[in-house]
């Protein structure tokens, strides 16, 4: 069985502009490629959470590539590629009983399963401004998605001020496995629309502060074909609000980072999300760099915490976990070693979720809420 | 939230100085970019829309160390 | 509310990047005095005049100019000391990343410090790296914003003309 939110590569592709390691819209000066291998681990359940099937949660391999190169005086040109290797079980449903917690009605087998995507992007360089477009496709078993994004970007200021819009068109096209046993859906589609807007200002020599927004639509299947009962309304707008500042703090050496993301969606679902991390120079190469995130949400309007079947199959009902009331935090670290052209970097996190970290009290915890570990080692050169 | 943005994005420019580009050193750190590690951001962004129910908010990129 | 000073300093802002520069091609170059990098001694803007001048504004966390700096070993070897020189003023606040830079590279040109920024303040540059080529009389007779590679063969092109 998949995973059951899949990842269309518009999620990728929002992130296609945080292109290069330098601010404004300038070509980068060298050809960069860059690796990294990591562990995905989530924590089996808990005992007595799960009343059906295995308390084996995921486990996920990732390798991703990029290579980002300038091409003659005005251009440039960028690849990412991932491959996943995922095993494991998922939540088919929950039945919550009178009296009791609920419980999880657990998938069976662990499952092998690959996904594979690609991005292909290019970037043309003006005297203040660029414009890039990219290409992403991906591609797993039972799901396959393509995606396009435009980016533009305008320098003001003497590049002190940046703004950027972007769009973006996604189509996902999914049919899952085991669909006749289990009496799935065989064939659906989904497509998603995005605009942002962002401005980015250099507020003093060692500060800077990003802001964005964006608005995205999607439209067609947007309910998980796995779930039991899992009956989702066919059209979802998403705004997000989002605000990043980075400081340099020259007494101690470090830079600190702030980030703030406010979502708002149709579906009734509020979250934030705050980040920071400080980036410690502890010698001219060694780099230590300590972070944490919260983040908090409240339940979908449709979310139920038992699956219903009461209700006709036109209303609208989730058990997912990742609809409820709950909070996270991440706890990360990360190590990095430098040469002039070259770097090596070892991150670890833990993610920590329950309904009582969320803001909303009165939110009821989902046996399905996990923690997991990550541990990433990565490795960048120029050339 | 849109009234949100707009303010905050009238309220930054004011607090800004000019930062001539031969000034724009501590700016142009690695550790100073919006996203020093393109490809931890990319598996963090897709990690957690996988677990969470929001998404986004990784867009764009931005201003200022004025190498040309 | 924004505060009258504040509100000049946005307008000021808007005014810098396009409309104000003063400095062009054809004006005398602005006169500078200058110590040389390894404190040896100092140099003034009139100690070149009667040479051709690549006068070039680098610091160690530019990133074109690491591109650059071989190149400009390579125009120096080329052409007659008497007639034409490289000076490369660096304007890193922190002089010892500028020295680690250097040590990287046989430099067979001058190298000034303006930590300060002055000289590159009285220069006007909008961009890093900014380089003028001044003829025998002081001139600025191009700017040179950036550094690419392939550039050179147009500024090589230039400095002969301006030599013959």
């Amino acid at each position: 069985m998949a995973v059951s939110a899949k990842i269309s590569p518009w999620v990728a592709l929002t992130g296609a502009a945080l292109a290069l390691p330098a601010f404004s819209a300038a070509p980068p000066d060298q050809m960069q490629i860059g690796v990294k291998t990591t562990a995905y681990r989530e924590s089996d359940q808990a005992k007595g959470t799960v009343l059906v099937g295995s308390e084996q949660r995921y486990d996920i391999n990732v390798n991703q590539f990029y290579l980002i190169t300038p091409v003659g005086r005005n251009w440039s040109f960028a690849v990412d590629v991932s491959r996943e290797a995922m095993s494991g079980a998922s939540p088919w449903g929950t039945l919550s009983a009178i009296g009791a917690d609920s419980q999880l009605v657990m998938s069976g087998a662990t499952i092998e399963e690959a996904r594979n995507e690609l991005s292909l992007g290019v970037t043309r360089y003006s005297e203040q401004s660029s414009v890039a477009v990219s290409l992403t496709g991906s591609k797993e078993n039972d799901y396959e998605a393509k995606a396009l994004a435009v980016n533009a970007e305008w320098d003001f200021n003497n590049k002190l001020s940046t703004l950027a819009v972007g769009l973006s068109y996604s189509s996902d096209e999914l049919a899952p496995t085991d669909a006749l046993m289990f009496g799935r859906i065989s064939s659906e589609t989904k497509n998603s629309r995005s605009v942002s807007v962002g401005w980015t200002q250099v507020l003093g020599r060692s500060s800077v502060l990003q802001s964005g927004m964006s608005i995205t639509d999607h439209r067609g299947y947007l309910s998980d074909p796995y779930k039991l009962r899992d009956i989702r309304p066919s059209e979802r707008l998403q705004t997000v609000v989002n605000f990043r500042y980075r400081h340099f703090i020259e007494s101690v050496n470090s830079s600190l980072h702030l980030d703030y993301r406010f979502y708002h969606d149709d579906f009734g679902i509020r979250s934030h999300t705050l980040r920071s991390a400080w980036y410690q120079n502890l010698t001219e190469q060694f780099q230590l760099i300590p972070g944490i995130r919260y983040y908090s949400q409240n339940q979908a309007d449709f979310y139920v915490a038992g699956d219903d079947y009461s209700l006709a199959d036109t209303v609208f009902q989730s058990s997912d976990y990742r609809l409820s009331g709950f909070g996270a935090l991440t706890f990360g670290l990360q190590g990095r070693f430098s040469r002039r052209d070259w770097s090596v970097s070892v991150n670890f996190e833990r993610y920590l979720s329950s309904a009582s970290y969320g803001l909303d009290a009165s939110a009821r915890q989902h046996p399905g809420l996990l923690r997991f570990n990550l541990l990433s080692l990565g490795f960048d050169i120029k050339l | 939230m849109i009234r949100l943005l707009l303010v905050s994005m009238f309220l930054m420019l004011p607090g800004c100085q000019a930062v001539e580009p031969w000034q724009r050193g501590l700016l142009a750190r690695s550790e100073m970019q919006l996203e020093p590690d393109r490809l931890q951001a990319k598996l963090e962004s897709q990690v957690y829309f996988s677990n969470e129910a929001s998404s986004g908010g990784n867009d764009v990129a931005g201003a200022g160390c004025g190498c040309n | 509310m924004p505060s009258p000073k504040k509100t000049l300093c946005m307008l000021a802002l808007v005014c810098l990047s396009d409309v104000c520069l003063a400095l062009n091609e054809g004006v005398l170059a602005p006169d500078f005095s200058l110590p040389k990098f390894d404190q040896s001694e100092v140099m003034q803007s009139s100690d070149y005049l009667g040479k051709v001048v690549y006068l070039d504004f680098w610091a160690s966390w530019c990133g074109p100019c690491q591109i650059s700096v071989p190149k400009l070993i390579e125009l120096q070897n080329e052409l007659n000391f008497e007639e034409f020189e490289v000076v490369a003023i660096n304007v890193d606040e922190e002089p010892n990343r500028a020295r680690r830079f250097l040590e990287r590279f046989d430099i067979n040109y001058t190298v000034l410090a303006d930590p300060a920024g002055d000289i590159a303040a009285k220069y006007e540059l909008e961009g890093m790296p900014t380089a003028f080529i001044i003829d025998q009389r002081g001139r600025i007779m191009k700017i040179h914003s950036g550094f690419r590679r392939g550039d050179m063969e147009e500024i090589r092109n230039k400095i002969n003309r301006l030599l013959n």
